[in-house]
C-alpha cells in the first residue's frame, strides 16, 4: 500500500525532527503518531479520490442489492433455485447436445464429405456400394475427388498366447487421406498396399500401440489376427475415428480384384466421398447419378427392386439416429428454462410490487428513474450470477449422472464435458434471462402517488402475472404430458411378449477363424465336439446352438422374393405386394433342435427336425400365413433360390427378431450343422458355469475368445437406451413441475399477502375461516385451469413430433394426459392451499389496525 | 480553488517536496498560525495528482530516507499564478468588507 508507506515516512521526519527538538526517541515517535491521526481512516479518503463515480455507484448499487436480496430470502432462493434448475439442467443437456448435433468432426473440409450408396427395401436404410461400383466410380469423372470405401467394422482376434479381443475395419488405402488424417507414426497406406496379393498392411490404434509395443517403433511389426499376418505399417493419430463412430482398434487394407465379373460375389461397401471443390451436394447428386445408373445396369443391382441412389452430408447422415432424441431433450430443456425464466420474472414482478413504497420513497428523495432502474437491473444480475454459478455445479453433477446412469453406446455421452463455449452459453441465458425478469419491474413508474399508500399499487398491470403462472403451468403439462407419454411407451416395451423365454438361459459366442478352420466339415466338427463336451459339465441342464440369437442382432435374411412354392407361380400383383409376399425380408436361423424348447417356443404344428436333417426346415406362424395362407403349411416344400427345395417339418410361434421397437419379420429355421464359424451356445445353467465352459473351449481350442451374456442382459440391455430417455425426460418434467409449483406458491403468497387488509375486512363482515380459503384456492384453480388448457394445445402441437419416438402408444393418448393433468392440479392444490391456510388465519383486528 | 490547494502549490513553488515538507513550509512560512492536517493533505495531493497538476515519484532524501517527492507540472504553474491572483482578489474584496463594518 503506497499511501502507507508514504504516511510512514511522514511520521517518521516528523518523529526525527521532534527529535532534534529534544524529545526522547518513543516519546518523539509517539507524539508524531498523535500528530498525524488515523492512518487507515486517510488512506481510505487518498482511496477514494481515485475512484471513479460510476464505480462508486455500482458499489452502492451492489451493497442495496445484497440488502434488498438478503431481506427476503423466501424470493432470494425460490429465485435462485428456479435459475439454477433452468440453467443447471439446459447447460448439461446442451453439453450432451452439442457433441453430437453441433461439434466439429475431426476431418479436414468436413463439409466436402459425404456418405453416398445404393439403398432398396432389403438394406433397411444403411447405404451400400458394390465392388464393381467402386472398381468403376473410382475411375470415371465423377463429382468426388476421392471415394473411400470400407466393408465394415468386425470383432477379431490378436492369436497370441493371451488371445485378445479387437475390432477390425477393413478399409480402402485412401482411407488417411480422403478424411484428412495423418499417422502418429510410421507411415499411410499406400495405393501398391491394396494390390491383390501384397502383404497385408494394417494401421493400429493409438490405444493399441501404447499397450502392445509401449509406443516404441512399429513398421514393419507383425500381428496375427485370426491366423493371419498383418504387418504394420503405421499408428493412427489421437483423434481418428471412423464416421460410423464404432471403436476400432485395427484398420487393414482392403485387396480388392479389379476386373470382377458383374455377377461375381461382392462385398458390400460402406462408402464415402470427397466432393471436388465448388460442388454443392445436389449438384453432386445430379452429377452422379448417369454413374449410378450405369453401375445398376452393369452389376448385380439390376436384379434388386427399387434400389435408389442417396447421398448424405457426412454429418447429417451420422446424427441422424440420435438427432431426433437429441432435439427431443433440447426442447424439453428449453420448456424448463422457460418456466424458470418465467417463475422469476413473475416472483421478481411481484415483490416489486410489494416493494412500490420503498421505491417511491427513494424515487421522492431524489433517486432518477434510471438510477432506479439501474439498481433493479443489479439485482437481478447478481440473483442470475450467482444462480449461474450455482447452475455450473448443478450441470456438472448432472452430466455426471447422466455418464453413471446411461447405458453404452449413447452417441458421445463419454465425451460430454462442460466447457468454455457451453460455460459462456449458460452465461447469456443467465444473463439474458434474469435481465428479462428484472427489467419488466425496473420499467414501471414509481408514481410519488403510491407514497400515500392510499392505493394499491400496480392494478394496471394485474393480467400480467397472472398470465406468467398460466404460461408455466402450460408449459409444465407439455412436460409432464410427454414424460407420462415416454413412461407408457416404456410399459409397453417392458410388456411386450418377445415369443420366448429368457430367464436363467446363458449364452456363450465364439467365432473361429476361418484362416484356421478353412473347411466347413472342420468347423463343424469344432461346434460338434464343444457341444459334446459341454454337455458333461456339470449344472448345465439343456444345451443349444445358434447362429444368431434374438431378439436383436445380426441375423441371415433373404430377400422375401426369393422364397417361393416349388410348382406355383411367384405371387405378384397388388393383393401379394399388400400382404407383404414380394418385398421385405425374411430371417433365416441355423439352431439345434433344442433351441426350442429351451427357449420356450411354442410348436404349433408338427415336429421339431432331428440333428443333422439339412433339407427340413421350421417356419414361424408369420412366415406359414404369408407363404400358404389359409392352408396347412407342415407337410409342403419350400424353395430357397440356389439352394433347393425343404421340407417343411413345423410351424412354431412368433419370435421378435427386430428389436423391441421395430416390426418382426417372418422367420425360417434350419437345422444347425456349426458349418458357420460363429455361433452362440445356449446353456440351462447359471453364471457359476463360466469356468468350466472356458476350460471346455480351452481344451479344444485355446486361442479362442468367448463372450458370455445371459439372455436377460441381452433384452435388458435393449431396454436401456429408451429407459434412459423417458428417465431424462421424466426428470425434466419433475423439475419443470416443482418449479411450477414454487412459481404458483410464490404469487400466491404475495397476493394473499397484498389482499390481507381486504381479507380482513370480509373477516370482520362475517367472512369464514374456509369461505376465505374457498376464495384463495378458486383464484388459483382458474390459473392452473387456464394454464391446463393451453398446455393442451400445447401438447398436441408436440405430439406429432414425437410420435416416432414412441412405442404402442400413441402421442394423443387420453390416458397419458390424464396423468399429466392430475399431477399437475395435484401440485397446483398443494402450492395454492398454504397461502389460503394462510389468509384464513388472518386476525381481522390486527390486520385492520395495520391497514 | 481551495485555499488548502493554493497552500499547497504555493509551497511547491520553490521545487519539489514530500507531504511532511509541504505540511512544514506551511506552518513555518506562515509564522504557525497556518497548518495543514494530514487528514485533508493527502487526498488533495491525490486530487491534484489526478488533475494532472502535480506528479509525484519515489526518491531518497538527504537523510537517506524514502519519501514521495511532489513536483508541479507545467500546468500546476499555471493554476498557480490563477490561484495567487484569485485569492488576491478575494483576500482585497474580505478586508473591504471587514473594514466596512
Amino acid at each position: 500500500m503506497s499511501s502507507q508507506e508514504e504516511f510512514e515516512s511522514h511520521i517518521a521526519m516528523r518523529a526525527a525532527l521532534n527529535e532534534q527538538a529534544g524529545m526522547d526517541p518513543v516519546e518523539a515517535r509517539r507524539a508524531a503518531e498523535r500528530a498525524f491521526g488515523n492512518r487507515g481512516q486517510i488512506g481510505e479518503a487518498v482511496r477514494a479520490v481515485s475512484v471513479p463515480v460510476w464505480l462508486e455507484q455500482a458499489g452502492q448499487d451492489l451493497r442495496y442489492a445484497a440488502r434488498g436480496l438478503a431481506r427476503t430470502p423466501g424470493f432470494t432462493l425460490a429465485a435462485l433455485a428456479a435459475l439454477m434448475i433452468g440453467i443447471g439442467t439446459s447447460t448439461a443437456v446442451f453439453s450432451f447436445a452439442d457433441r453430437v448435433l453441433f461439434r466439429a468432426l475431426p476431418y479436414a473440409q468436413e463439409h466436402e464429405l459425404v456418405w453416398f450408396g445404393v439403398t432398396g427395401p432389403l438394406s433397411g436404410g444403411t447405404e451400400f456400394i458394390l465392388e464393381q461400383n467402386y472398381a468403376a466410380w473410382r475411375k470415371q469423372p465423377t463429382p468426388f475427388s476421392g471415394i473411400a470405401v470400407s466393408s465394415g467394422v468386425n470383432d477379431c482376434n490378436l492369436s497370441e498366447l493371451n488371445p485378445v479381443q479387437l475390432r477390425c475395419a477393413d478399409v480402402s488405402a485412401n482411407w488417411l487421406s480422403l478424411f484428412g488424417y495423418h499417422p502418429l507414426a510410421g507411415r499411410d497406406f499406400r495405393p501398391e498396399d491394396a494390390t491383390v496379393g501384397a502383404p497385408r498392411m494394417a494401421l493400429i490404434s493409438r490405444s493399441l500401440w501404447r499397450t502392445r509395443f509401449g509406443g516404441g517403433n512399429v513398421s514393419g511389426r507383425v500381428l496375427v489376427v485370426d491366423g493371419n499376418r498383418l504387418i504394420v505399417a503405421g499408428v493412427l493419430p489421437e483423434h481418428f475415428e471412423l464416421p460410423s463412430l464404432a471403436r476400432v482398434d485395427i484398420l487393414r487394407v482392403l485387396q480388392l480384384e479389379e476386373n470382377k465379373a458383374a455377377s461375381a460375389p461382392t462385398l458390400l461397401l460402406t462408402a464415402f466421398g470427397r466432393l471436388r471443390p465448388g460442388v454443392t451436394l445436389e449438384n453432386g447428386r445430379a452429377q452422379m447419378e448417369p454413374f449410378f445408373r450405369e453401375g445398376v445396369r452393369t452389376s448385380l443391382l439390376s436384379t434388386v427392386k427399387d434400389v435408389r441412389f442417396v447421398i448424405h452430408p457426412l454429418r447429417d447422415r451420422q446424427v441422424r439416429d440420435s438427432k431426433q432424441a437429441m432435439l427431443l431433450l433440447l426442447a424439453a430443456v428449453a420448456l424448463v428454462l422457460a418456466i424458470a425464466v418465467a417463475n422469476v420474472a413473475n416472483l421478481t414482478l411481484a415483490r416489486a410490487t410489494a416493494r412500490q413504497r420503498e421505491l417511491s420513497v427513494r424515487a421522492a428523495l431524489g433517486a432518477s428513474k434510471a438510477r432506479l432502474a439501474r439498481q433493479a437491473l443489479t439485482e437481478s444480475l447478481v440473483l442470475g450470477l450467482l444462480s449461474g454459478a450455482a447452475g455450473l455445479v448443478l450441470a456438472a453433477g448432472l452430466l455426471a449422472l447422466f455418464r453413471a446412469l446411461a447405458p453404452e453406446g449413447i452417441l458421445r455421452l463419454s465425451e460430454a464435458s462442460i466447457d468454455w463455449r457451453i460455460a459462456g452459453f449458460a452465461l447469456l441465458v443467465t444473463a439474458g434471462s434474469s435481465i428479462l425478469a428484472g427489467l419488466t419491474p425496473a420499467l414501471k413508474t414509481p408514481s410519488s402517488e403510491t407514497l400515500t399508500g392510499a392505493r394499491v399499487a400496480g392494478r394496471r398491470q394485474e393480467w400480467l402475472r397472472p398470465s406468467l403462472v398460466v404460461l408455466q403451468v402450460a408449459l409444465s403439462l407439455t412436460l409432464l404430458c410427454g414424460a407420462a407419454l415416454f413412461l407408457q411407451s416404456l410399459r409397453n416395451m417392458a410388456n411386450a411378449p418377445l415369443g420366448m423365454e429368457t430367464s436363467s438361459l446363458l449364452s456363450v459366442y465364439a467365432r473361429v477363424p476361418e484362416a484356421r478352420y478353412p473347411h466347413p466339415a472342420q468347423r463343424a466338427s469344432f461346434w460338434r465336439s464343444v457341444m459334446e463336451r459341454l454337455k458333461s459339465t456339470p449344472g448345465v441342464a439343456a444345451i443349444g446352438m445358434a447362429d444368431s440369437l434374438p431378439p436383436q442382432g445380426r441375423t441371415q435374411s433373404r430377400v422375401a422374393s426369393s422364397i417361393s412354392v416349388p410348382g406355383r407361380p411367384k405371387p405378384t400383383g397388388p393383393a401379394a405386394m399388400q400382404s407383404g409376399r414380394v418385398s421385405g425380408g425374411v430371417v433365416v436361423r441355423h439352431v439345434s433342435p433344442s433351441y426350442f424348447p429351451m427357449l420356450a417356443i411354442p410348436l404349433r404344428q408338427g415336429r421339431v427336425f432331428t440333428e443333422g436333417e439339412d433339407r427340413a426346415i421350421i417356419l414361424s406362424e408369420r412366415m406359414a400365413a404369408r407363404m400358404f395362407p389359409g392352408e396347412n403349411a407342415v407337410g409342403q416344400h419350400l424353395t430357397l433360390a440356389g439352394e433347393g427345395d425343404f421340407a417343411i417339418t413345423a410351424v412354431v410361434g412368433d419370435v421378435r427378431n427386430g428389436g423391441l421397437v421395430a416390426n418382426s419379420d417372418p422367420e425360417i429355421y434350419r437345422a444347425s450343422s456349426g458349418e458357420r464359424p460363429g455361433q452362440y451356445i445356449l446353456l440351462r445353467a447359471d453364471s457359476r458355469v463360466v469356468p468350466f465352459v472356458r476350460e471346455a473351449f480351452r481344451t479344444l481350442d485355446p486361442r479362442l475368445t468367448l463372450q458370455f451374456q445371459t439372455l436377460d442382459e441381452r433384452v435388458r440391455e435393449m431396454r436401456a437406451r429408451p429407459g434412459f430417455q423417458s428417465m431424462l425426460l421424466s426428470g425434466f418434467a419433475v423439475a419443470g413441475l416443482g418449479l411450477a409449483a414454487i412459481g404458483l406458491y410464490g404469487v400466491m403468497a404475495l397476493l394473499t399477502l397484498q389482499r390481507t387488509g381486504e381479507i380482513a375486512i370480509r373477516m370482520a363482515l362475517g367472512a369464514t375461516a374456509s369461505g376465505v380459503q374457498r376464495m384463495v384456492l378458486r383464484q388459483a384453480g382458474a390459473w392452473t385451469l387456464a394454464g391446463a388448457a393451453l398446455g393442451i394445445g400445447g401438447v398436441a402441437a408436440g405430439g406429432q413430433l414425437i410420435e416416432g419416438l414412441l412405442y404402442g402408444v400413441r402421442a394423443t393418448a387420453p390416458e397419458p394426459l390424464a396423468l399429466a393433468i392430475g399431477t399437475l392440479m395435484l401440485a397446483a392444490l398443494l402450492a395454492a392451499w398454504i397461502p389460503a391456510r394462510r389468509a384464513s388465519h388472518v386476525d381481522p383486528a390486527r390486520a385492520l389496525r395495520e391497514l | 480553488m481551495a485555499p488548502l490547494e493554493l497552500l499547497i502549490l504555493q509551497s511547491l513553488a520553490p521545487g519539489p517536496n514530500h507531504g511532511f515538507g509541504i505540511a512544514l513550509h506551511v506552518q513555518q512560512t506562515s509564522g504557525g498560525l497556518l497548518e495543514v492536517e494530514e487528514g485533508s493533505l493527502y487526498p488533495a495531493l491525490r486530487r491534484l495528482e489526478k488533475d494532472g497538476v502535480l506528479t509525484a515519484e519515489w526518491c531518497t532524501t538527504e537523510a537517506g530516507r524514502r519519501a514521495r517527492l511532489y513536483q508541479l507540472t507545467p500546468a500546476g504553474r499555471k493554476r498557480l499564478t490563477q490561484a495567487q491572483d484569485r485569492w488576491a482578489e478575494v483576500a482585497k474584496g474580505m478586508s473591504r468588507l471587514l473594514r466596512f463594518t
